[in-house]
């Protein structure tokens, strides 16, 4: 207990807090754009963003799915 | 009043805080490494290395966004969420998602910046120098970041808004209007990072140090103002001394703030009533930024001593005594006849640098010292003595540096205006570089002890965290005796 | 005041938000808008025309290097400053400067009329090497602006986006943008259209086989100030 309470409920299993969802969904559009953006870059400046976009949403998403699964777990062992 | 004691209190998001923490010291000896950098670039320019990356106007925008925005940035939100979840007795607004977007949003938005300066990619503007594409992200995780912060002070368990919180949502919202107006370009196709600027000349000009003087007095100055409502209460274990002063500090100067940008163009095309009305705003200033260094000083009256137990506190302390004297320093370089000799030096960059590394800084560290072992659940730090060594190092070079910058900046405004006998100018331009070159040697020595005052205190940290026995939260948690509307447990 | 007490806003979140919204838009408005609304903000001069293509992309080099970082582009209307640099500056100078180039620093001298002050050699030579010709001067190489090959593919794009945000580009001149920058870099081209639509354009002396950006950057020094002829006008036409 440091601190953290997953909202993950007493249920085992995953039981997804409706900001993850949200914000997932954001950063699939981020990334996305970030993809759009690199295609048709006309200078460095916009292809390193957007590949570097992209890459950033589908770690952060990663990291989101990972902590769900970890509260879950936290919750288990309570 | 019983109910919110009785209710079990609200678990805080304290993830996100302490990833801030570690960010923000991060980058905090990333922008001095980079200043240090720089200074020896001025001081002896071989060091450039004829990259063009290297360059000196290429860095200086890493320098300038790695130590207000990375460093300065990343401790205003960490902290102003650790204020924000312990006032309101709430977790943060918007899940821990919401959160972490803000924050690795933010990190990603720093990182982008400082690649594309290097690159080549910059609007010219200071402190705003991040293109189109990145000034957009950054809105978007500012509001992010806003919806947050506001949330949370909705779903608070207090009836009153604590002060430090009005501090903090003034910066955001504040540097939400800047950022927006400064901003706006039209960039030559979707596609590519280049773009114009919507205004230009004059206008563009006024805009820009409308923008500039604020991201000084909302980022640099409201935000920080909140750290101090709420650390050295908290630290001193007192009160704030008046919650009247608190209040007309807080709408004085951000009404008398946005009205001082002009003082940065004197005597230039700007029409006059324009740099008039500037100065004339930027002299009323000096007394709601005194009200609030009072404010904050006289906190400690009766608490003193804790000076001598409290390692945070002389930190946070000597921060407001600098706030106070860069606030003094200030007003007075805006007079315009001051300014006609201060203007273009580095009596400029000195005055800056004693409300960056004095307040800023120092007011950070102290937040920091603070805050490592309460979210870490330490007992105390790991060396107090270090904390010491860290102090006087880091005071020592301010010192260094804020008198090289006096002592050159009026010898380079005065070799500029000297005449000869004959009635003919004294001074090329370039005797005037050369007689500052000793000046610059001691701001880079200046430089390197405040930077390794910094590494003292990562090293004081991590060792904290690493070697320090984990205890149960305790009295620490507990909101600050508040200046009457939050109330002491 | 007004009947309004702090603890409405100590206690409602969006009278607080609204509040301080409220308050830090005054200053902004009473103080910003009129610049752009007062006529007499800007000076009525002749002579001051868009920038060419080439200097234009000499401009787009100068901001990305971050040159207004130890250069100001303005002179204050102050005796020393006005022997040292010349004329000082005026509002209509940098009406078409997308973003402006004032500077707020002078570790090198003030750049607004350096335009012709020094030959076309010097500037190549001195931003080349700045040491060899100033021992002391603390600037940097730009050796490598000489090496790069200036990219012009999209200058109809970048006029566009000048003419988008209020500079008068005509479609003539974004037609012949391209004829118009080989001839400014080339000291052997025609220049004579060229200075047709951009009078007192400073042809530069590049190597011909290929445009750098070093030329660019020189063919936008060159014009820095020169374009009012202050035997024109006088102080009481500035002053208006």
């Amino acid at each position: 207990m440091l601190g953290e309470r997953g909202f993950s409920g007493d249920k085992a299993g995953m039981n997804m807090d409706p900001s993850d969802l949200i914000v997932g969904v954001m950063m699939a559009i981020f990334g996305l754009i970030g993809l759009v953006g690199a295609s048709g870059a006309m200078d460095n400046g916009i292809f390193v963003f957007g590949m570097s976009l992209f890459v950033f949403s589908v770690l952060f998403i990663f990291g989101l799915i990972k902590r769900a699964f970890d509260r879950a777990e936290e919750a288990r062992h309570e | 009043m019983s109910e919110a004691v009785m209710a079990p209190a609200p678990i805080y998001n304290e993830r996100v805080i302490k990833a801030c923490v570690i960010a923000g010291m991060f980058w905090a000896v990333v922008a001095l490494a980079a200043g240090v950098y720089l200074a020896l670039e001025l001081t002896w320019p071989a060091f450039n290395l004829g990259f063009s990356f290297t360059n000196f106007g290429r860095l200086r925008p890493v320098h300038t966004s790695a130590a207000i925005f990375a460093f300065g940035g990343s401790v205003l939100i960490g902290t102003s969420f650790h204020v924000v979840q312990r006032t309101c007795r709430a977790r943060l607004f918007g899940g821990e998602a919401l959160a972490s977007f803000v924050f690795w949003g933010y990190q990603f938005f720093i990182v982008m910046a400082a690649l594309s300066y290097v690159m080549g990619f910059s609007q010219s503007k200071e402190y705003a120098e991040p293109e189109w594409y990145l000034d957009l992200w950054l809105t978007i995780v500012w509001v992010a970041y806003l919806v947050v912060f506001a949330g949370t002070l909705m779903k608070r368990e207090e009836p009153h808004i604590y002060v430090a919180n009005w501090f903090y949502l003034a910066f955001i919202l504040t540097v939400a209007m800047l950022h927006i107006g400064n901003n706006l370009a039209v960039p030559i196709s979707p596609f590519s990072a280049k773009s114009y600027s919507a205004f230009s000349g004059v206008q563009d000009a006024l805009v820009q140090w409308w923008y500039g003087h604020n991201a000084v007095g909302f980022f640099l100055t409201a935000g920080f103002l909140g750290i101090m409502y709420y650390y050295i209460p908290k630290a001193a274990n007192r009160p704030v001394y008046s919650y009247r002063l608190s209040v007309v500090h807080f709408w004085s100067l951000i009404f008398l703030y946005i009205w001082a940008g002009p003082h940065h163009l004197h005597y230039t095309a700007l029409p006059n009533w324009a740099q008039t009305l500037g100065m004339a705003f930027s002299i009323m200033l000096w007394m709601p930024s005194w009200g609030g260094m009072i404010n904050g000083l006289m906190t400690l009256s009766g608490a003193w001593d804790k000076l001598r137990t409290e390692p945070s506190l002389r930190f946070l302390v000597t921060a407001v005594g600098f706030y106070g004297m860069s606030t003094f320093e200030g007003p007075v370089m805006s007079i315009r006849a001051v300014n006609s000799l201060s203007h273009y030096t580095d009596w400029t960059i000195g005055h800056v640098h004693s409300g960056a590394l004095g307040w800023v800084a120092f007011i950070s560290f102290g937040a920091v010292y603070y805050m490592v072992p309460v979210l870490w659940h330490r007992p105390a730090l790991y060396s107090k003595r270090l904390v010491a060594w860290h102090y006087w190092i880091a005071t020592l070079g301010i010192v260094l540096y804020i008198t090289s910058m006096w002592v050159a900046g009026i010898m380079q405004g005065l070799m500029w205006r000297a005449y000869d006998t004959l009635g003919f100018l004294q001074y090329s331009f370039v005797e005037s570089v050369e007689a500052v070159h000793p000046y610059y040697f001691i701001r880079m020595m200046g430089g390197v002890m405040f930077l390794a005052g910094a590494l003292l205190m990562v090293f004081n940290l991590i060792q904290t965290v690493r070697t320090q026995p984990m205890v149960v939260a305790g009295r620490r948690d507990a909101p600050p005796l508040g200046a009457s509307p939050v109330p002491a447990e | 005041m007004f009947g309004i007490k702090q603890e409405t806003f100590e206690k409602n979140t969006l009278a607080l938000l609204v509040g301080t919204l409220v308050v830090v838009a005054i200053g902004g408005i009473i103080e910003v808008v009129p610049v752009f609304t007062i006529e007499t903000t800007v000076e009525h001069v002749r002579g001051v025309r868009p920038y060419s293509p080439l200097e234009l992309r000499g401009r787009d080099i100068y901001v990305r290097e971050g040159c207004y970082l130890c250069h100001s582009q303005q002179i204050r209307a102050l005796r020393d400053e006005v022997e040292r640099y010349g004329h000082y500056s005026i509002a209509a100078e940098s009406m078409y400067d997308h973003p402006f180039q004032w500077g707020s620093k002078r570790i090198g001298p003030d750049l607004a009329r350096v335009g012709g002050k020094y030959s076309n050699d010097w500037q190549y030579g001195h931003l080349m090497a700045p040491r060899e010709l100033v021992p002391q001067s603390l600037m940097p190489n730009y050796a490598f602006l000489a090496e790069t090959p200036l990219e012009y593919d999209d200058i109809a794009l970048r006029m566009r986006a000048n003419r988008a945000v209020g500079v008068p580009y005509t479609d003539e001149q974004i037609a012949a943008a391209k004829d118009d920058l080989i001839a400014q870099a080339d000291a052997n081209e025609d220049n004579a259209n060229l200075l047709k639509r951009y009078p007192k354009a400073v042809t530069v002396s590049g190597h011909a086989r290929q445009v750098t950006e070093l030329d660019a950057l020189v063919a936008y020094l060159q014009v820095l100030g020169t374009m009012v002829n202050f035997a024109d006008t006088n102080t009481e036409r500035l002053a208006q």
